[in-house]
């Protein structure tokens, strides 16, 4: 009577786990078909658009480099750059009466 | 009327024949399904990759982009290379200088899992920054994808091809044949040893020394086959192997001798080399059942039905699976969700369900639910078939 009991107990567990399983395989393969957002991405590089307010402006130095005039410029060593700035004068213009009046 | 035991041992069979006949004839019909009704028109996809396209003409393999003056302002093309499940195509945009435009992964039937991954890691827009020159290898110029490597293999070849396409075609500088390395490694090495550990195990006397080496091949494949290379048999690959996605020998060494070993095995010797010797899963199962002491249940009563059921499922995958061609998305095995500690939550509830019936009864997926064992229940029966058949021809032959 207790081996017959415990034996549907069994049978029970085992029915359940099978039907819990199929159950989950079944969400399984409803979740992959489902699983449409992923089907056929693009990766895209865009030109940067430039507006006409925009102007693009050239130092000394680049447009010495596109020439290829003048004297390179000297490159800064770390050296230079630990310097401490040597304070220098600055010209003023100078003062004339005739300007003032 | 008085059934003879021989009549009444051959119904079942003869049943299972019809049911192995319809199967392929299903089977078929889904294959042709799959083939016929999944082709994709390409020249819609072409503005999204090659900027200030607005109409596209084909040019030999190409696709030749022009702007709104007709001014060629790019160029298209589609390479095709296998996957982990299948092949991948890639629509891939260069513009006149030579610089990648853009990439578009057009078809792709990898695992959903392993394809989030590849998308996660930004792997497809590593392409965007480099030129037709640049070898785009894995490793070399690419960074490769942990636990999803064969997929972004496939992805970068099918990129390559199509590179190299608009290189001659397009921008008429060929670029020189691309060298094939044949990979072989650990996991090739691994499984050869694996086989022939199980042959030998196999045909060893002793019972003892039997028991010992299949341990010793069990706990092989679940480290290594499992938890470091996430490289076990799926129904996935079955399908590919029905589908005709024959990945490239050179890199994917491991894929013929995992599926060619065991069909050559279960087709000449009628053993089964996989399930019992060193499938990870199964191994995994097993040390669970040692932990608790669990046994084996499964009720006379209901063992028909359970068979027929775990038959049912794996059908079902093979149909899915060819019908849809996507292997990827027809497997259901929670391998990857335990090796690779992947997934989504359905799959981790499913893992944990098997983890927890594990512990109280052996291998419970094995046994109700893995879709492998059905394969070799029809590899099996078809031999035992072929074979009768061969005998009766023999017999004629003879008599004649």
């Amino acid at each position: 009577m207790e081996k017959a009991r415990s034996q549907k107990i069994k049978e029970a567990l085992l029915l359940g786990f099978v039907t819990i399983c199929v159950a989950l395989i079944f969400t399984v393969w409803f979740d992959a078909l489902s699983n449409k957002g992923v089907e056929s991405p693009y990766f895209y590089r865009g030109e940067p658009e430039i507006s006409d307010s925009f102007y693009v402006t050239r130092t000394a130095i680049a447009e010495n480099a596109l020439l290829g005039t003048g004297t390179p410029t000297p490159e800064k060593t770390h050296r230079e750059e630990e310097k401490t700035p040597t304070p220098t004068s600055v010209p003023t213009l100078p003062f004339t009466p005739e300007a003032d009046t | 009327m008085r059934i003879s035991p021989e009549t009444s041992n051959k119904k079942p069979i003869n049943r299972q024949r019809q049911i192995l006949i319809v199967s392929v004839i299903l089977a078929l019909i889904a294959w042709f399904i799959g083939y016929f009704s999944n082709s994709i028109d390409v020249i819609p996809m072409i503005p999204e990759i090659v900027p200030n396209t607005v109409r596209v003409e084909p040019q030999g393999n190409i696709y030749v982009a022009l702007n709104t003056k007709g001014e060629a302002v790019g160029y298209a093309a589609l390479g095709t290379s296998q996957g982990y499940a299948g092949p991948i195509e890639m629509l891939v945009g260069i513009d006149l200088q030579g610089n990648i435009t853009g990439v578009k992964i057009v078809t792709q039937r990898e695992t959903p899992g392993f394809f989030k991954l590849i998308l996660g890691e930004g792997f497809p827009e590593q392409f965007i920054s480099h030129t037709f020159k640049d070898p785009l290898q894995l490793n070399n110029d690419l960074d490769a994808v942990s636990g999803a490597t064969v997929s972004a293999e496939g992805i970068a070849s099918s990129t390559r091809q199509a590179v190299r396409l608009i290189a001659q075609q397009g921008l008429s500088s060929p670029l020189p044949p691309e060298s094939k390395k044949i990979k072989f490694g650990y996991p090739e090495l691994t499984l050869i040893g694996l086989y022939a550990a199980g042959y030998f195990g196999h045909k060893h006397r002793s019972s003892a020394w039997k028991k010992r080496i299949r341990w010793g091949t069990m706990l092989t494949g679940m480290i290594v086959l499992g938890f470091i290379y996430t490289a076990p048999l799926t129904i996935s690959q079955i399908i590919s192997l029905l589908s005709g996605y024959w990945p490239d020998w050179h890199n994917n060494l491991y894929w013929y001798i995992l599926i060619g070993g065991i069909i050559f095995v279960t087709t000449v010797d009628a053993k089964n080399p996989y399930c019992n010797w060193f499938c990870p899963f199964g191994a995994f199962q097993e040390c669970l059942a040692q932990v608790t002491g669990a046994k084996l249940y499964r009720p006379r009563k209901w063992s028909t039905f359970f068979t027929w059921l775990q038959r049912g499922l794996a059908f079902a995958a093979v149909l899915l699976g060819l019908v849809l061609r996507r292997p990827g998305v027809a497997g259901y095995e929670p391998f990857a969700t335990l090796f690779d500690f992947r997934g989504n939550m359905v799959e981790v509830v499913f893992l944990v369900v098997v983890i927890l019936a594990s512990l109280l009864m052996y291998r419970p997926f094995c046994n109700y639910l893995c879709p492998i064992d059905p394969v070799y229940d029809f590899i099996a029966e078809s031999r035992r078939w072929v074979r009768e058949g061969w005998l009766v021809w023999k017999k004629r032959a003879a008599k004649k």
